[in-house]
């Protein structure tokens, strides 16, 4: 079980996140919401030990994270938001790179690398430099990366992103066949449709704040809401959206006008 | 150590030494190799020449031979120190082509903190890089001349060669450790204090000042070296603190000279204090990223009044088509943005610059500050020299792609008739790099020289740079940094000779053209008409060769291997 709680940051004064608490227990995926810039990649970065928290406490079954930071990382499973990676290593070599400082012995290490990178799609360009891959290939590899470990907690901030349809339809099986398996996972997303199929529990984030949080069908029945969009629409987007697709529409003909 | 630290200790430190040699400017992994070991033969032959060109007096000397004690300090220090000197100042520019490699890059945080790897271990990994690229960096420039001096140096009788040898590895194996260490602390300082918004751009501009100073260090030296045996005699400042002598005191206290002693102490207390100096400013830049880790850059405000009026004014006068205009602040903004093409044409620059300043520091000593008050062969030449590098520099750069995958615009927007976007390119390098360039050239020369002779001199290296533009960029269909780029084109590794030579001839020739100018200011309108009808020339012949309704070219292809009979490539 991961317990957050009180977690706070603020880049140069501004809140990024104020007292975001929340806990996630084996077998359940939360799906992580808000806008851009709401806080939530600065929540995954913080769990993954990318950057410090200015305040609160993050705790795996029980023990402060920061009591033994290794043993936690040992621990999680991290795909990134932005696909940093390091561009003139090989798919394999990048697999080998990420299973050695995991302490993978390397007979182990070549197998699972060999079999995911294969499993996810990759067998044929896995010892071409990633340089040459597209983003969706990369996407693959960070994915691949993140499970070489068989980690417990997975902290995955869109990992969908530059997926095509069968790649991101396969990752969701994952992610529930994951989750059956007893991974804690935490599902960072803009994609509402995707969270409400595959998360136990989402959490909505405003303004680095808790917005809502809960069961999907919770939420619903709560807020009397047909479904996970209008129950974001309700409490989180602020502008009606309607009227400005509309603006840009006239401001697009006006353009045209001036031109021809 | 536990199994599983030495083990990520190894893989990191495996991982660090191979981003030493794959960088912004060596791609790929085939580059990589070609290129590594090109430069180490490079140096390796540029140490045996000089080695046996200081040593050789030594080993026909009768009076060595006779005495049999050929390597005794009195007699060699001075040419070790410039050797060492040398090296030092090699490995210094390498270390500032190195730069983001100093340190953690932000991509090493992004990749290596999410992973259970302790940060002692990641700055252990990082120290041990450092340490085995200094040490084939240093072997590179090193190992032959070490055979040279103990072919031509050694005493048998007196002193084991091979300890001999060691001692001369391992003296400047340190002096080149101390290098990289003295550059990373400076860079060590910006990163754990200057404001974070102030970052990148000091970053850069130290880069750019090292870099021309190590340059600085290699012209002026040899100048120097031969001064050093007063300096030592006269107990000078320069002598106690010049770093490369307290690296050949060291390999001198190590094979029994005692009369170095006090400079081999320093040499170790350097290495000592820039070690520990690092490890407390890379822990300190560590720490800073963890806590200040903002991935979103500041909100600027809008443009100004003066801002948005000057630029409506280029508009009605200079930038007339939309083409002209896109490619024009396209261009403007990878310049001012865009480090690794800052720093490509900074490299072009730095060596005219370096070699102008110290032109001017030798003469100014040896001729007091009259020297510049009169245009003279060398201060005409530099300043020739520095339009032709920054002309090269520009190609150079312009050929870098910024973001290859966003060219998409420039491929769906390409107009038929491509002179707005040639001429959109002209006035790009012309207005924003060219102009305040030579604005900054007349201003200074004006100083020395008086307005009438500095405007000659303006207008000649206008001129030039025009006319050379055009040439240089007369094969160049392409939208600057929205191209692929294929590297070693120009074959510099099997061609600098010839093209040394023709830049020689090149900066001769057009000194003697412009001092011509000079002296016989009346011919000044006969030089600008000839000038420009080049230039119309060139132009003339670029329009009339059916290019300028070819594609534009976004992806380079290789020059073919071998082309058959049929035309087709094998």
């Amino acid at each position: 079980m991961i317990d957050v709680q009180q977690l706070t940051k603020s880049y140069s004064g501004i809140p990024a996140i104020e007292g975001i608490s929340f806990s996630i227990a084996p077998g359940e995926v939360l799906g992580y919401l808000g806008p851009n810039g709401a806080g939530k990649s600065t929540t995954v970065k913080i769990l993954a030990g990318l950057i410090e928290a200015g305040g609160g406490h993050i705790y795996l079954d029980g023990i402060d994270i920061r009591r033994d930071m290794e043993a936690y990382k040992r621990r999680i499973g991290y795909v990134p938001e932005q696909c940093e990676i390091y561009p003139h290593l090989t798919a394999f070599e990048y697999m080998q790179l990420v299973g050695r400082l995991h302490d993978l012995p390397e007979r182990r290490l070549a197998d699972t690398a060999c079999s995911l990178l294969t499993q996810f799609d990759l067998r044929l360009d896995m010892h071409t430099p990633i340089s040459c891959f597209s983003k969706g290939m990369r996407q693959k590899v960070l994915l691949a990366a993140a499970l070489i470990h068989n980690p417990d907690i997975l902290l995955w901030d869109e990992p969908l992103s530059g997926l095509d349809v069968t790649g991101a339809l396969m990752v969701r099986d994952l992610i529930r066949h994951l989750s059956r398996s007893g991974k804690i996972i935490l599902y960072s997303s803009h994609v509402l449709e995707v969270v409400e199929k595959i998360c136990s529990r989402v959490i909505i984030l405003n303004q680095g704040r808790i917005a809502a949080q809960g069961e999907v069908s919770e939420l619903r029945r709560l807020m009397e809401l047909p479904d996970l969009e209008t129950i974001f629409r309700e409490l989180v987007v602020r502008t009606d959206t309607e009227a400005i697709a509309a603006q840009i529409a006239t401001t697009i003909g006006a353009a045209a006008g001036t031109n021809g | 150590m536990s199994r599983t630290w030495q083990r990520q200790w190894k893989t990191l430190t495996r991982h660090f030494i191979n981003e030493f040699f794959i960088n912004d400017y060596i791609q790929a992994e085939q580059q990589m190799r070609e290129r590594t070991i090109t430069l180490l033969i490079i140096l390796m032959n540029l140490s045996l020449v000089l080695s046996h060109k200081l040593l050789l007096p030594y080993l026909i000397d009768p009076r060595v031979v006779i005495l049999g004690s050929g390597w005794t300090a009195e007699r060699v220090w001075l040419e070790k120190t410039f050797f060492t000197t040398i090296s030092m100042g090699i490995i210094g520019i390498i270390t500032v082509l190195q730069w983001d490699r100093i340190f953690l890059s932000p991509r090493d945080h992004a990749n290596l903190r999410p992973l259970p790897v302790h940060d002692r271990l990641m700055f252990l990994g990082k120290i041990s890089s450092i340490a085995f690229f200094i040490l084939i960096v240093s072997l590179a420039i090193n190992l032959v001349s070490t055979g040279v001096y103990i072919l031509y140096l050694s005493d048998p009788l007196r002193i084991n060669p091979i300890y001999f040898g060691l001692v001369l590895v391992a003296s400047h194996f340190f002096s080149g450790i101390f290098t990289f260490l003295f550059i990373a602390v400076v860079q060590g300082f910006i990163q754990a204090f200057s404001p974070l918004c102030w970052q990148r751009r000091l970053s850069f501009y130290l880069q750019l000042l090292l870099l021309l100073l190590f340059i600085m260090l290699l012209i002026w030296f040899p100048r120097l070296y031969p001064t050093l045996k007063t300096l030592q005699q006269n107990n000078s400042l320069f002598y106690l603190l010049f770093p490369p002598i307290w690296f050949v005191g060291l390999s001198e206290a190590l094979t029994g000279n005692a009369v170095f002693a006090a400079q081999a102490k320093y040499a170790l207390a350097a290495v000592l204090l820039s070690a520990a100096l690092y490890s407390l400013l890379f822990s300190l830049g560590f720490n800073r990223s963890l806590r200040s880790h903002d991935p979103s850059s500041p909100a600027r405000k809008g443009r100004s009044i003066i801002r948005r009026s000057g630029e409506e004014l280029l508009h009605r006068m200079l930038l007339k088509s939309s083409q002209e205009r896109a490619v024009f602040y396209f261009a403007g903004g990878v310049w001012r943005k865009s480090r690794p093409h800052k720093l490509r044409l900074g490299i072009f620059l730095a060596l005219p610059i370096a070699f102008f300043a110290v032109q001017c520091l030798t003469q100014a000593w040896v001729k007091n500050l009259d020297f510049f008050h009169t245009p003279n062969i060398h201060l005409v030449s530099a300043t020739t020299f520095f339009s032709l590098a920054l002309v090269a520099g520009l190609k150079g750069a312009a050929s870098l792609p910024i973001d290859l995958p966003a060219n998409w615009i420039f491929r769906q927007t390409e107009p038929v008739d491509k002179s707005r976007i040639r001429s959109g390119i002209r006035k790009a390098m012309g207005i924003q790099i060219i102009l305040p360039l030579l604005t900054m050239i007349f201003f200074i020369f004006t100083f020395f020289w008086g307005i009438p002779t500095a405007a000659i001199h303006l207008l000649f290296q206008a001129i030039l740079i025009a006319v050379v533009m055009e040439i240089a960029f007369f094969h160049f269909h392409k939208i600057p940094f929205a191209c692929s780029y294929l590297p070693g084109k120009a074959k510099i590794g099997v061609f600098w000779i010839p093209y040394l030579l023709g830049l020689l001839i090149a900066v001769s020739g057009l000194t003697a053209l412009e001092l011509a100018l000079l002296r016989h200011p009346d011919l000044t309108p006969v030089f600008v008409l000839s000038g420009l009808s080049l230039l119309f020339l060139i132009r003339f012949s670029y329009r009339y060769s059916g290019r300028m309704r070819e594609k534009l070219i976004f992806e380079e292809k290789p020059a073919p291997v071998l082309l058959t009979i049929s035309g087709t490539l094998s």
